[in-house]
């Protein structure tokens, strides 16, 4: 063979493989297979079916929060939007740690199409700007309120709008809505506020259950399917493998935000300096659901992992031999659940009576996440959340 | 003496003797085309910002503190000059200039953070510190060009120290990739390699064998003869050609399997290095032109002592320091000790969880400090499994609360790490008080030695019957 022939034909073959790097994959085999079971049963019995339950709920919350504008001085229809509220948040809290597609940022979530912000947008929560919305008119109907910023219409919205009796303003005294004297004229004639804001929580519970409807469509329309074909077929996920880190991403936020966020700091284990606890870091600042709020993130996690009556994460690691890690992480789950389901009353109540009450939560809960960040992903070889997609050597 | 002296004449001679530049006209060209392709990528992926803007902060190389940090943007304008560098260097114009700067340009992006750090990045710039020291502008390029439309005499001819040189260079890299493998891991568990495999039996056509844990054994055992033994392979003529084919073919599955970046095109560039210098001129006849210089007597020069010792003593340097991590004993692939700067390429899978516990005076409790309060998602992730780089953070971590005012500041750490799929254990002393603990090149106590035992063993998971898909 002639050099430069010799050369043409390697160059030629070197080009070949790396193009076939770009194609389509094959993923069929065992192991594509096995993680696509994983992935429907993830979408099957683990966040469609709380989806469903979501927009029930939302539907109620809309109900509710409707029979309260039309009462605003009626304290039974208030509590009756309370309720409600309390049912679509614990639904809620435990999708927060199964975004994967649809409810993820557009962008920086395959499938992503934002709604999760739209649904509830905290920690980017700003009182101040849901009570200037408060005294607008924009806010009475849905339509007036559909275009302001998510931190004013989800139900992190909602939740200072149902729970917050007294008629005081959150902003302060620098703000215009007080040096213009606005809140002040409105607060001159009793139960206006309390009107303005039943009118107003009915529009954004419109608007939340428009998102809710439009995620479950979402899911159920389609996206269900790309999960439940990914590396087969589907056009959102290229392997397998990706739509397995999706899932393992959104479990994630259990360490991220639940444990490093919503336990640690009002705890004061972390980014609490100046005192014992930071109570008033808390999650939920108007309904004292924060707890709750935990509990549902853990339980969301827990059925994200074992993927419900279907196959789980526990199971695949137990197919791919890794059932040492499996039942380490069972065992972490068991020795967790009843530390973390036996919090009660409130957050501020709990470290008023133990500062030191949420820890074994907090230990808890880490023992669980660390297993997932250190030996979860090395055994299905996953990225971790946001990593930059770099050159690796 | 005297013969020692003849024989210092005689190798300088050799080293001095003209050589056709075809081959490292095409290396430089190839080298700037690379770097080229290098910069765009980082511009094109948004690299610059989000690995060295979005920290706010950065991890150092041990002696390197006094790097300054380029405000936001900057970086992005240092890879849009290395892009055009890379450009000049390609084409030949003010190649020397353009090298140098291209090399210090390349080497300070790579000093910034120590998260960024990849083995051919260093390579790159190993290349290019050797390329300053070559006349590579001298023949085909544009600087050839225009001297000989001004009318001046070429420039002296190559030499064949060059080729030699960067010969070196590469099999520095091989051989060295190779004894990072001579683990138990890689040669008997087969891992990481069958971690990587199992993830990616979706490789069109031959991706349902990598499920198999005999095909990670002999792929790990082919990587590793490969990387010790293709640069004697290039340099025999006989072995040349096909050995450079089973080049292309590891390359490329390289290239096809793992997120490793230039690192293959580089390398397979590289390797033409090992060729007679004159394969340009047979591949593409006469685009390249006549052979010149090669057939010139050789100008005898004298030996210049100093310069050759200086070059011998890097090239000592070379070899020697990849072998540092012997010194301290251990698995180098857990304490990390000796892991930079000696070519240990994709030969561990790592990942950690990491929270520090500070404590100062006053404070009843110890607090966590969790690392993304300071680190990017990509800082942490690297952070995670390399231990300097923990103690880096907790001095930061320090630092930071000393001057909020705190006093006698303690950080302490809660370091876990899994090694190719073992069981997570600690990697540092939980009680070591990191912040009173100095960096340094010397044996790290403060360091748990690696957890014992074999590496997981992956399986395939059992099929799915078809109606259950």
């Amino acid at each position: 063979m002639r050099f430069s022939s010799f050369f043409l034909l390697a160059a030629s073959g070197l080009t070949l493989a790396s193009c076939s790097g770009d194609g389509a994959p094959s993923d069929t085999g065992p192991e594509a297979d096995a993680r696509r079971q994983v992935l429907a049963a993830f979408a099957d019995d683990v966040v469609v079916p709380r989806l469903a339950r979501f927009r029930g709920d939302a539907a109620a919350l809309e109900t509710a929060a409707q029979a309260w504008a039309a009462a605003p001085a009626d304290a039974t229809a208030r509590g009756a939007a309370q309720a409600a509220f309390v049912d679509a948040m614990d639904t809620w809290q435990e999708l927060e740690v199964l975004q994967v597609g649809p409810a993820g940022t557009t962008g920086d979530i395959e499938g992503g199409q934002g709604l999760r912000d739209e649904i509830y947008s905290w920690p980017t929560t700003n009182a101040c700007r849901v009570d200037q919305e408060t005294i607008e008119d924009a806010a009475a109907t849905p339509d007036g309120l559909r275009s302001e910023l998510v931190n004013v219409r989800g139900l992190d919205a909602l939740e200072r709008l149902l729970f917050v009796v007294d008629e005081t303003t959150a902003c302060p005294s620098s703000s215009p809505l007080i040096l213009d004297g606005l809140w002040e004229a409105v607060a001159a004639t009793p139960g206006d506020v309390t009107a303005r804001r039943a009118s107003y929580a009915a529009s954004a519970a419109t608007l939340v259950r428009e998102r809710a409807e439009e995620l479950e469509a979402a899911w159920t329309g389609g996206f269900r399917d790309e999960l439940a074909t990914a590396g087969a077929g589907s056009v959102v996920y290229r392997t397998s493998l990706d739509a397995l880190n999706g899932v393992s991403d959104a479990l994630f936020y259990l360490e991220g935000i639940t444990v490093n966020v919503k336990i640690a700091e009002p705890a004061g284990l972390s980014g609490c300096e100046t005192a014992d606890t930071c109570p008033e870091a808390r999650e939920s600042l108007f309904a004292d659901r924060s707890l709750a709020n935990i509990q549902a993130n853990y339980r969301g996690y827990v059925a994200g992992f074992r993927g419900g009556e279907g196959m789980g994460l526990d199971q695949l690691l137990r197919d791919v031999g890794a059932s040492d890690l499996a039942d380490r992480m069972d065992a972490a789950i068991v020795t967790a659940d009843p530390v973390v389901e036996g919090l009660s009353g409130t957050l501020p109540a709990l470290l008023e009576a133990d500062p030191q009450g949420l820890d074994p939560a907090f230990n808890a809960i880490q023992d669980v996440v660390r297993l997932q960040r250190t030996e979860l992903v090395s055994v299905f070889n996953l990225r971790l959340p946001q990593s930059v997609a770099a050159d690796n050597d | 003496m005297e013969s020692e002296a003849t024989g210092m004449r005689a190798l300088w001679a050799r080293g001095h003797a003209p050589v056709d530049p075809a081959s490292l006209v095409a290396f430089r060209v190839a080298f700037g085309l690379l770097g080229m392709v290098s910069a765009e990528r980082f511009l094109s992926f948004g690299w610059d910002e989000r690995l060295f803007d979005a920290p706010s902060f950065h991890f150092r190389y041990y002696g390197f503190g006094w790097v300054p940090t380029p405000p936001d943007g900057v970086v992005t304008g240092l890879f849009v000059a290395i892009l055009a560098l890379g450009s000049l260097i390609a084409f030949g114009l003010v190649t020397r200039l353009a090298t140098v700067l291209f090399a210090v340009l390349f080497t300070y992006v790579q000093l910034i953070d120590v998260t960024t750090y990849l083995n051919h990045y260093v390579l790159v710039s190993l290349l290019a510190f050797w390329m300053c020291l070559m006349p590579l502008g001298a023949r085909g390029s544009l600087d050839a060009w225009i001297r000989a439309r001004r009318g001046r005499p070429p420039r002296p001819p190559l030499r064949a120290w060059m080729l030699w040189a960067l010969r070196f260079q590469v099999a520095v890299v091989y051989v060295n990739a190779a004894l990072a493998k001579a683990t138990g891991d890689w040669l008997l568990h087969g891992q990481p390699m069958g971690i990587w495999l199992a993830a990616r039996t979706d490789t069109p056509l031959v991706g349902d064998l990598f499920a198999h844990h005999e095909v990670a054994l002999v792929l790990g055992w082919a990587g590793f003869l490969y990387d010790l033994t293709i640069p004697l392979w290039l340099s025999l003529r006989r072995t040349r050609v096909p050995a450079y084919t089973l080049l292309l073919v590891f390359h490329g599955m390289t290239a096809v399997l793992f997120d490793i970046g230039m690192f293959p095109w580089i390398m397979t560039a590289a390797a033409t290095i090992f060729f007679e210098p004159a394969w340009p001129r047979r591949l593409l006849g006469r685009l390249v032109g006549p052979r010149d210089e090669a057939s010139r007597p050789i100008e005898p020069t004298r030996p210049r002592r100093g310069l050759a010792v200086t070059l011998a003593i890097f090239a000592l340097l070379q070899v020697l320091w990849p072998l540092r991590a012997h010194a301290y004993g251990g698995n180098v692939l857990w304490h990390e000790q000796g892991m930079r700067f000696s070519w240990r390429v994709l030969c561990r899978e790592k990942n950690g969880s990491i929270r520090y516990r500070v404590r100062w005076t006053g404070s009843e409790r110890e607090r966590y400090v969790f690392p993304q309060r300071y680190l990017t998602d990509h800082q942490e992730r690297e952070m995670a499994g390399q231990p300097d780089l923990v103690l880096q953070l907790a001095h930061h971590v320090a630092a930071d609360h000393r001057a909020r005012g705190y006093e006698d500041v303690e950080v302490r750490v809660d370091a876990w790490v899994s090694l190719n799929g073992r069981r997570m254990a600690r990697m540092i002393d939980p009680d070591v008080d990191l912040s009173r603990v100095p960096d340094g090149l010397g044996k790290a106590s403060w360091i748990l030695p690696a957890p014992g035992g074999a590496p997981i063993r992956l399986q395939r998971p059992p099929r799915v019957a078809e109606d259950e898909r």
